[in-house]
Order: C-alpha cells, then sequence, then structure tokens
C-alpha cells in the first residue's frame, strides 16, 4: 500500500481519536457542572442554615452576659451600700464574660466584655435603675435594666415610738422613763384593743404625775398612741422587713454586724450587766427570744443599749403572753425597746429615749440591702 | 470503502448511545435527586425557621411579660400594678400571661408596657394621649400573643390591652376568641401545617407567702375557722409569684392535619418539625388579696 494511504489511515485514526477524546471531555465537563450545581445547592443551604443558628446562638449568649451583668451590679450596690454616697449615678466595668463552644476537636471560646451602671429615680431615692450591658466587639450586644429599691432591716417606723407594745402595759412602778426629742411626738405605741385606760393599767398606788414617768404618763393621753395597725397580734412585719430566720442567720453576736439574738443558749454569757452595746453611730439589733425562757429580766442592771431591742413574750406564740421586765435596773436604751406582748413590771429607772433624743444613726442597723422591684425588668429602651 | 474507515461503524455508534444514554440516565437521576433533597432540605429549613422565629419571639416576649413601666413612687407603683381582688388567682388589671385553650390548641397572650406614638383621634381612647396630645409618644400597656387556627395557621396579634383604651370606640378584639380579623396569620397555608401548639405552666414558685398566695382559714391551729377574726388571722396577704413556661410547636412542610400524633408503632412520618422552649418571665406576678 502506498505511503499516502497509510497517512490517510493515520490522519484518519487520529481524527478519530479526537471525536472520541471530545465526546468524553464533554461528558465528564457536564457532569462536572451538575455536581458542582448540585453540591452549591447543599453548601449554601447548609450554610444558611448554620449561619442562622450562629447569629441566634450569639444573640442569646450576649443576652444572658448582659443579664449577668446585672446581677454583677446588684452584688456591687450591696457591697458598697453601706454608705448613702455610693447610692449615685455611675458606670461601672464588669467581669467580662467567656462562653466556651466546642467545634470538633477544638474548643472556641467567645468573650462579652460586661459593664454596668445605676440611674437614681429622683422622685423616690430609695430607688435605683441597674444597666447591664454585654458586648462581644463583633456586633452581638444586649442591654437589660430592672429598678431595685434599698431596704434596711427594720421598717423607719420602728424607730419613731421609744416604746412599742403589741399588747398592753401593766404594772409600772418605780422610776422608768420614756422620752421624745420634742413635746408631743409619740412616746408609747400600744395596743388598746384588749387593755383598760388606754392599754395603761398603772399601779394604782400613787399619783402617775408625782412619779418620773416624764411622758409615759396616763393623763397625756396624746403622746401615748393606739395604734389601730396594732391588731393585737405578731408586730414582727411592722418592725422588720426581713424574716424572723434572716435575722437569726444575719446574726453574729459581736461587733461584726450588730446584730445579736439571744436566747436561753447565749443569754448568761451575753446578757450579763456592765456593758455597751453599740454606739449612736454603729448602733445595735437585739431580738431577745424570747422573755419567758432567759429569765424574767431582759438584762441585768447596768447595761446601755444604742440601738433597737425587740423582746419576744412567748416565741411560742408570736404576739402573746406577758414579759416580766422586773429587774432592767438602771438600763438605757437609746433607741427603741418593742415588746411583742404584753409587758409588765417596767420598774426602776429604766430609761427609754428615743433615736431622735439619742442621736442615734436610724441608716445604720445591720447595713442596707436591696431587692429587685418586681415589674420593672426591661430588656427595651422606652421613653 | 476508504471514507467508510474515517467514520464509526453502526456498532461503535450503537454501543456509545447506549453507554452514554446510561451516563445521562445516571446523571440525570444524580441531579434531580440532589435538586429533590436540597428543595427538601429547603423546605425543612424553611418550615424550621418559621416555626424557630415563631418560638423566639414568644420568648423574647414572654420574658418581658409583665412589665410595668417606670416606677415613680414605690408604694404607689406596686399597688397600681399588682391584683388586688379576693378572687383566687386575680393578677390585676393587666395579667402578665394568660393562656387559654381554643379547643384545639392553646392561645396565650401577654401584656407589658411599650412606648406608642398618639395618634389623631386617640385623646379620645387613651387619658395618656389626651393628657400628651397627639404625636407625643406615651407608655401604655400592650397585649401581644399567639394562636392556632383551625386550619392549622398560626396568628398573632399586637395591640394596645383593651384596658388600656374603649374597645368600643377602636373596634379591635384582642382577646384569644376575636374573630374580628384583629388577629393576623404569621406562618403560610400553603407551606407549612402547624399541628399542635401547647402553652403549659411547668413549674410555679410563690414566694412571701406560706399557704400558696391562699388564705389560711385556721391561723392558730384549733381546727376553727378563723377568718372572721383579723386579730388572729388578719385579713390580707400578699404573694410574688414566679412561673416557668413551656412551649411546644410541631408542624409538618405538608398541608395535611394530625401528622403530629405518632402511629400505633409509635413512627412519625418524616419531615416533622417538632420544638420546645422553657420561658420564666423575669417579672413576677404580684398579688395582693383582702379576704372575700
Amino acid at each position: 500500500m502506498s505511503e499516502a494511504y497509510h497517512h490517510r489511515v493515520r490522519s484518519a485514526r487520529r481524527n478519530g481519536r479526537r471525536q472520541r477524546g471530545a465526546y468524553t471531555i464533554v461528558v465528564v465537563a457536564v457532569l462536572g457542572i451538575i455536581t458542582l450545581v448540585a453540591v452549591r445547592t447543599i453548601t449554601v443551604t447548609t450554610v444558611d442554615s448554620i449561619r442562622l443558628t450562629n447569629n441566634t446562638h450569639a444573640s442569646t449568649e450576649a443576652f444572658y452576659a448582659a443579664e449577668a451583668a446585672i446581677a454583677q451590679g446588684a452584688v456591687w450596690l450591696d457591697g458598697n451600700a453601706a454608705t448613702d454616697a455610693l447610692w449615685v449615678s455611675d458606670r461601672v466595668t464588669g467581669t467580662s464574660l467567656a462562653f466556651a463552644q466546642s467545634s470538633g476537636a477544638s474548643t472556641v471560646s467567645r468573650s462579652y466584655a460586661v459593664e454596668f451602671g445605676f440611674e437614681l429615680n429622683a422622685a423616690d431615692t430609695t430607688q435605683i435603675k441597674i444597666y447591664g450591658t454585654a458586648s462581644n466587639g463583633v456586633g452581638n450586644s444586649a442591654t437589660v435594666t430592672q429598678w431595685y429599691v434599698k431596704k434596711g432591716l427594720i421598717n423607719p417606723t420602728a424607730l419613731d415610738a421609744p416604746l412599742t407594745v403589741a399588747q398592753c402595759i401593766d404594772d409600772v412602778t418605780g422610776n422608768p422613763s420614756v422620752s421624745v426629742a420634742n413635746p408631743g411626738e409619740d412616746t408609747t405605741i400600744v395596743s388598746a384593743n384588749n387593755c383598760a385606760n388606754l392599754a395603761l393599767d398603772i399601779d394604782a398606788s400613787g399619783s402617775p404625775n408625782n412619779r418620773r414617768y416624764r411622758n409615759l404618763n396616763k393623763n397625756t393621753n396624746e403622746q401615748i398612741v393606739d395604734d389601730p395597725s396594732l391588731d393585737g397580734s405578731d408586730i414582727w412585719n411592722s418592725i422588720f422587713t426581713t424574716s424572723r430566720a434572716a435575722i437569726e442567720a444575719a446574726a453574729t453576736n459581736d461587733a461584726v454586724s450588730n446584730i445579736y439574738w439571744i436566747d436561753s443558749s447565749n443569754y448568761a454569757s451575753l446578757s450579763q450587766g456592765g456593758k455597751v452595746w453599740g454606739s449612736a453611730d454603729s448602733p445595735v439589733l437585739i431580738v431577745v427570744d424570747d422573755c419567758h425562757s432567759v429569765g424574767s429580766s431582759l438584762f441585768l442592771g447596768n447595761n446601755v443599749v444604742w440601738g433597737l431591742v425587740f423582746v419576744e413574750s412567748d416565741a411560742s406564740n408570736f404576739g402573746q403572753g406577758t414579759c416580766d421586765m422586773n429587774g432592767l435596773g438602771a438600763v438605757d436604751v437609746n433607741g427603741s425597746l418593742i415588746v411583742n406582748g404584753d409587758m409588765s413590771d417596767l420598774n426602776a429607772n429604766t430609761a427609754i429615749d428615743s433615736a431622735a433624743l439619742s442621736g442615734v444613726d436610724v441608716t445604720g442597723f445591720g447595713g442596707i440591702t436591696i431587692y429587685a422591684v418586681p415589674g420593672t425588668w426591661s430588656d427595651m429602651e422606652i421613653d | 470503502m476508504k471514507n467508510k474507515e474515517c467514520g464509526l461503524s453502526l456498532t461503535e455508534l450503537m454501543v456509545s448511545i447506549v453507554v452514554g444514554a446510561f451516563v445521562s440516565l445516571a446523571a440525570t437521576t444524580f441531579y434531580v435527586t440532589t435538586v429533590g433533597a436540597g428543595k427538601s432540605l429547603f423546605d425543612s429549613v424553611r418550615s424550621s425557621e418559621q416555626v424557630n422565629s415563631i418560638l423566639d419571639t414568644i420568648a423574647r416576649d414572654m420574658r418581658r411579660a409583665g412589665y410595668r413601666g417606670e416606677p415613680t413612687t414605690l408604694a404607689t407603683y406596686l399597688v397600681s400594678t399588682q391584683g388586688s381582688s379576693g378572687v383566687a388567682g386575680d393578677e390585676g388589671d393587666f395579667p402578665a400571661v394568660e393562656v387559654t385553650n381554643n379547643g384545639n390548641a392553646d392561645c396565650v397572650v401577654y401584656t407589658f408596657v411599650t412606648g406608642y406614638q398618639c395618634q389623631s383621634g386617640d385623646d379620645a381612647n387613651f387619658s395618656a394621649c389626651a393628657s400628651s396630645g397627639i404625636g407625643a409618644d406615651v407608655n401604655l400597656h400592650h397585649r401581644f400573643g399567639f394562636r392556632l387556627s383551625a386550619n392549622g395557621v398560626m396568628e398573632a396579634v399586637a395591640e394596645i390591652h383593651p384596658t388600656a383604651y374603649d374597645l368600643a370606640t377602636s373596634g379591635r378584639d384582642s382577646s384569644c376568641a376575636s374573630s374580628d380579623g384583629t388577629w393576623q396569620p404569621v406562618t403560610i397555608a400553603s407551606e407549612m401545617f402547624v399541628d399542635q401548639f401547647d402553652v403549659s405552666v411547668v413549674d410555679e414558685t410563690v414566694f412571701n407567702a406560706d399557704t400558696g398566695c391562699a388564705f389560711d382559714t385556721d391561723c392558730d391551729g384549733d381546727g376553727a375557722d378563723d377568718h372572721s377574726n383579723t386579730a388572729e388571722c388578719g385579713d390580707t396577704l400578699s404573694c410574688r409569684i414566679e412561673r416557668l413556661y413551656a412551649i411546644t410547636m410541631c408542624a409538618y412542610p405538608e398541608t395535611t392535619d394530625n401528622q403530629c400524633v405518632a402511629a400505633a408503632d409509635g413512627s412519625q412520618p418524616d419531615g416533622q418539625v417538632l420544638a420546645e422552649i422553657l420561658v420564666t418571665p423575669r417579672n413576677d406576678v404580684l398579688i395582693a388579696r383582702v379576704y372575700p
């Protein structure tokens, strides 16, 4: 065969191979494009889904971090509330928070800067709003607010009168005195529901005017108040802002808390005479629980108390029972004496001067606590 | 003859066509399957996003539920915001969260104070707008809520609370029983059938009241009813309630009812979107009661 024939055959074979090659390439290319489109569809959907989940996750994290900021603000305020000077508008950087998230074998940590601040209510300065803000620096942030009220352990009115008795006063003898700063102020608040003679059953021997009752004088009726809110039952809640258990738990029975919880177990060691309890600037809170179990007298003689003394007449039946005050000789109470029940035998030369008269710092009782006002939590900025 | 050798034989051509057909068939099947799977995934994501966006909205709103606005003087603030009638469970004029059942599913409405700009005519409806004037920004109790209609569509409402305005004047009923068009659909009926919407209280803690916010009638423990003796019982009590709510939604990306109910063997059809969230409103309910 000629050389020209072989050339044509080679050429044809080459052409044939090229045609088959193009066919394969086209098929592969089409398949590749289809695969790419399919994979792209899946990837876009999945990535969108992951992105949505991540955004939701991050905004939730920022929200919880902002709530943590409020909690930090409340703790900061509680710890710095010893003086009213700190009860002011301010902004404080808190402890930043980090959330760890597992991602395969590694752990990713996202950090949120935390800040809290305060806004005082000008109309009622017992109230303060705490702002909590958290931000992770890449667009996720949240702010929440909550109003708080500062509250002492005792109600402010607990110190208005130097002597408050839940039920009646009986057998006042000797030379006790109950005094206030200004003439006309209430000296003694009693429940007159079940008591004769405006709750006072003063020993009939001798004229009350001749005794040194000062303002505890049944002829000076306007200063002995029959308080209608005293219904003859337990008056704890009108004196204290918190429960018995909370006060007992807070009592350290020393100058650390200045809260004393006296019962039969520690009566002998704590209540011996010749002692000065607290001072005008640092008053004490003494709960005697109860009068029956600790003996007939609250304190042996010559004690001086700066602050508030609350006596349970009968700890097994709050607000009832009779506390015998006999033996309260030469005891000075600068502040307030409160008997949760009947009081009998107030005698000798007991002296009770009101907080205003003796200059007791009425804000100094057991520090100040704060609590959240219900219905004031918000994560919105509204006018 | 020489030219025939340059092309493909019939056998070669037929084999190529058969092989090509198989390859094309495989490729087409792969493409159709992939696109179908992608659409299925997209539908599923769209359904779950519709469910999740509703649950997310409820979660954020219910956290705010019970927000009463900025307090001025605390004592008057508390008196004006707490429930105060003698009826058990009364939570005042603006209950934070109310759940009712409309036969086949639950309806939840919740209330909090938020800003509102007084519009023309509002001065006749809202005392706040009457005193502040048209265009002023005031804070009013609003009511928001979600319910499930009988045809599997979620509906939402966002209105000023009916206690804060005159319903007869506005003509817009935001209660769960409303059928005047105030509630608007928020899911698309042709894309998703919502089968279940349940709201329930899973935990409740009552503070400041030993008796579960109920009056104790035997105060001295002698077995007799003492409630008439205020010296022993007192005639008022106050308490604070913290609640934990669970909200469950179940839906299908089809339009068939009742698929969320499991079959007798426990199996359920594919494509179910089931989500549950737990929410605690940050604003506790306040109740002050007077003995009836």
